[in-house]
Parts: structure tokens; C-alpha cells; sequence
């Protein structure tokens, strides 16, 4: 029996597309994802008293931020955060951007949960629980979901975008309504006014400096 | 089979006439295929045209935000920078130290007690939005609340999914009947305000029970407890939107800013 070699070219066409569907293929199963991986995490070093041992801690804030790097799109968020002046930006001065702001927040938003994983005694799905999916387009999509911490229920949206390598990721985060990355950019607009990049770079590094003293203060 | 074919591909000179036809055929088809299944591979973050497009419709989305007037900036920075001290060297440590007095469970039920008292305010607000449903849900909540939540204490209506309407106060009635925010001040203790939420803070003041208490000392206690209760978590989120901040000011009048609008169009 023979096969038409179009038949077969379309046969390996198709496989050789397949591995895509290897990404999140939704905003939702992304971030359910993301927030999965976070939770193991949390289960993983529930022993430890992480506010103690400063070696776990590193490590532990580490492990978050390589998950953090994959579905968060930090660059989108700066360039965003900064609108208009991010041309203002040389490309060095893009990266250095990027690398403060990464570190600003994860800084501060790690140790928040570290302080939280005192307080809290087991980790399960129902501390954050996913409770819907928009898509707007193709390309965009809000994912909400709620934190339950302390009686309180904070809603806490992530709004995706759609890349072509990297999948869905997310650009920006809703915290009570509030949008993190719209609140950057109200900030960078009133510096930038009156200040030039080199000058808020110098302001963002002895924000993460002051920000790290002295408990997360660690030399390599 | 499929091998002959392949190096039959290679070597073009023993192919007849009618195979080339067919293997061109087969690769037009391929790309074809290739080129529908993958639109516009699009290699790196800012480089490909189509996530420019993305990112420059990102943009407008952001740049469409609005924002509020400040002509007053000088004196409310002044203002900031005056709360800003007595929170960190009075309030944060009377909230830390109330925190530490009262556990969670307790700081939550007399938070509970509060809002529940509180239930006219908002039942009138959600009538003069033209939301009597909504207004019937409040009345229903302190019902519920007050028969089998002790007075208040608990809160079980919360769980009632079909329960539980938003938060309104009279800034919100005054911006769904369109009345703009006006402009932004920043007010000693209080903090952030729009004059439209200042006015709305004045009906507020009315239509709050405790005003009516005929005790005026007692009405002052219960005032004063209930600000300290709430305390611990409106310090807590100061704290965290100083430590997140890069410009504090711009991002404390923002974040209300952003906070309001939401809370009017829920």
C-alpha cells in the first residue's frame, strides 16, 4: 500500500506543530498553574521557620522567583509602568529598570509571604481559590481569584497577555480593585516630570537597598 | 516507501516529469499548513510587529486610566508628609500594640458589630443609587446578623451568596449621579479624599447611628473605638503601599483614586 507523500507531509506537519500544546493553553490553567507550583512551595519549606534561618529563605524566595519569572511578564510590566518615558530609557537602562523593579517587588511581596507563613497552618487550594475567566480577545484575558487570609477575602485579578513563545502571562495584577501596574505608572509620571531616568534608577536602587535592611540584607 | 521517496527528493535528475509536480504540490501544501497553523511567530519581546501592536493597544489601555485633578499638590503633600510621621511614630505603633492586645477572632467581631450597626447608611445610599434590592439584601443582612449572629458578632449572612451587596456610602451615591470627583486633597489623619467623597463623607456623618446616640460621651467612645479597631489593617495597607512604592504620595492618591472608582461602579 502506498501512501501519498502529501499525505505524509501533512502527517509531519502536524507533528511537528503538536509540542505547543505543551503551554497553558488557557489564561486560566496559567495562572492554576502558577498558583499550584506556589502552593507546593509553601508545603515544601512548612517546616522551617523561614524568619530564622536565613539560608532557607533565600532559598526559598529563590524557588518563588523562578516561578514568578516564567508567568509574570516583567519587562511588559516595566515598559507599561514607565508608558511613554520608557523610550526615554536607554537599553541599558531598560535592563537595569527591569532588574530594580523585578527585585522591588519580589523583595517586598516575598517577604510579606514569608510573614504570612507564619500565621497560616496549612496550605491548601482553598487559600486561593480561581473564580472565573474573561477573555477579551484573542490576545488578552483577566483571570480573578480570591485569597482567604486572616477571615479576610481579597480579590486579587490577573490580567494576561498572549505571546507567541512564552504563552499566556501575566502583565499586570488587580489587588482589590487596584491596579499594580497603573499605580507604577501614576509614580513614574510624577518622577519622571521633574527627574531624569539615570536619576530615578539611582532612586530605585536605594529603594531595593533601604528595602532589603536589615533582616533580607544578604551578601553573596 | 517513504525513504525511496526521499532520496528521490534528493537526487532531482531521476525524477520524471509527473513526480516533480507531485512533490511541489506536497510542499506547497506543507507550507500552507505551516503558515495557517502558526500565524506570525512573532521571536522576541518587543522585536515582532505583532506584540507591538499588543503592546502599543496595551498602552492606550493604560493611558486611558483616569486620573484626578491636584492643584493643591504643595499643601497636600505637606499634609502627607505630616500623616505620614504620625502614622509611623504614633498610629503604627498603636495599632501594633492593639494588634498584639486583641487577637484576630475578636478584632473581627467587634469590626463586625460596627459594620452591622452601620446598616442604615448604606441601605439609604443603595435607594438613592436606585438599587431598592440592594436596599432590602442590608435590611435582610442586620436581620440575619442581629437574630443569629449575637447582636452582630458574627457575621453569617456573609455566607449567603445571594446576600451581601456591595459597600455603598454617599461619595459613591453623589459619583453614580454623576457628580465628578473634583479635586484631590489630602486630609490631616484622615488622609485621601476627593472633595466629592468629603462631601459625601459630611452625609455619611448624618446617616451614621452613632450620631444619634442621645449620649454625646458615649457616641464619642464608640467612635473612637471603632477607629482603633480598624486601625491595625488601615495601617497595614499604608505600610504596604510605602514599602511597594517608589513615589509614596503619587501612589497613595492613586491607589484611592482607583479604589473609589471601583467601589462606585460595583
Amino acid at each position: 500500500m502506498r501512501v501519498p507523500f502529501s499525505i505524509a507531509l501533512v502527517f509531519l506537519a502536524t507533528v511537528l506543530l503538536l509540542p505547543g500544546s505543551a503551554m497553558a493553553s488557557s489564561p486560566r490553567e496559567a495562572v492554576d498553574a502558577y498558583i499550584g507550583d506556589v502552593l507546593q512551595t509553601f508545603r515544601s519549606y512548612s517546616g522551617t521557620d523561614l524568619q530564622e534561618n536565613a539560608e532557607q529563605r533565600k532559598a526559598f524566595k529563590k524557588e518563588l522567583s523562578s516561578l514568578a519569572q516564567e508567568v509574570f511578564a516583567y519587562r511588559i510590566m516595566v515598559r507599561m509602568s514607565l508608558g511613554r518615558y520608557w523610550a526615554d530609557f536607554s537599553e541599558e537602562q531598560q535592563d537595569k529598570m527591569v532588574d530594580l523593579f523585578v527585585r522591588v517587588i519580589e523583595d517586598n511581596y516575598f517577604s510579606k509571604l514569608v510573614e504570612a507563613m507564619d500565621q497560616v497552618e496549612s496550605y491548601s487550594k482553598d487559600m486561593i481559590r480561581i473564580t472565573g475567566e474573561t477573555v477579551f480577545s484573542s490576545r488578552k484575558a483577566e483571570v480573578r481569584s480570591v485569597i482567604r487570609y486572616q477571615d479576610k477575602e481579597i480579590p486579587v485579578n490577573y490580567r494576561m497577555l498572549s505571546r507567541s513563545e512564552q504563552g499566556w502571562q501575566v502583565y499586570d495584577i488587580h489587588v482589590e480593585d487596584v491596579s499594580l501596574i497603573s499605580n507604577y505608572r501614576s509614580q513614574f509620571k510624577n518622577l519622571l516630570n521633574r527627574k531624569s531616568p539615570q536619576e530615578v534608577i539611582e532612586r530605585m536602587k536605594q529603594k531595593v537597598e533601604k528595602g532589603e535592611a536589615p533582616d533580607v540584607l544578604e551578601t553573596e | 516507501m517513504f525513504s525511496r521517496r526521499n532520496r528521490a527528493v534528493l537526487s532531482p535528475g531521476v525524477l520524471k516529469r509527473g513526480s516533480w509536480l507531485r512533490v511541489c504540490l506536497a510542499v506547497i501544501t506543507f507550507c500552507i499548513i505551516l503558515a495557517l497553523a502558526a500565524p506570525a511567530p512573532a521571536q522576541d519581546d518587543d522585536g515582532a510587529p505583532t506584540e507591538d501592536e499588543l503592546l502599543s493597544e496595551l498602552e492606550e489601555d493604560f493611558a486611558s486610566q483616569p486620573t484626578v485633578a491636584d492643584p493643591l499638590e504643595p499643601y497636600n503633600r505637606l499634609v502627607f508628609r505630616f500623616n505620614d510621621g504620625l502614622y509611623t511614630y504614633v498610629l503604627i505603633p498603636v495599632a501594633d500594640g492593639y494588634r498584639a492586645a486583641m487577637p484576630e477572632p475578636f478584632r473581627q467581631g467587634i469590626g463586625n458589630v460596627f459594620d452591622n450597626v452601620r446598616f442604615p447608611g448604606r441601605m439609604v445610599n443603595h435607594l438613592l443609587q436606585g438599587r431598592p434590592v440592594r436596599s432590602g439584601q442590608e435590611v435582610a443582612g442586620f436581620v440575619i446578623n442581629t437574630l443569629f449572629g449575637f447582636g452582630g458578632l458574627l457575621d453569617p449572612a456573609e455566607s449567603i451568596s445571594w446576600l451581601g451587596p456591595p459597600d455603598k456610602d454617599t461619595g459613591t451615591t453623589l459619583g453614580t449621579w454623576g457628580i465628578g470627583q473634583g479635586v484631590y486633597i489630602v486630609w490631616p489623619v484622615l488622609g485621601p479624599s476627593t472633595l466629592r467623597s468629603s462631601v459625601g463623607m459630611v452625609g455619611d456623618y448624618f446617616l451614621d447611628p452613632l450620631y444619634y446616640i442621645e449620649d454625646e460621651e458615649l457616641g464619642w467612645w464608640l467612635t473612637g473605638a471603632e477607629n482603633l479597631n480598624n486601625l491595625p489593617s488601615r495601617m497595614s495597607r499604608y505600610q504596604d503601599m510605602k514599602d511597594f512604592g517608589i513615589e509614596p504620595y503619587s501612589s497613595v492618591k492613586d491607589g484611592y483614586v482607583q479604589y473609589r472608582r471601583e467601589k462606585i461602579r460595583k
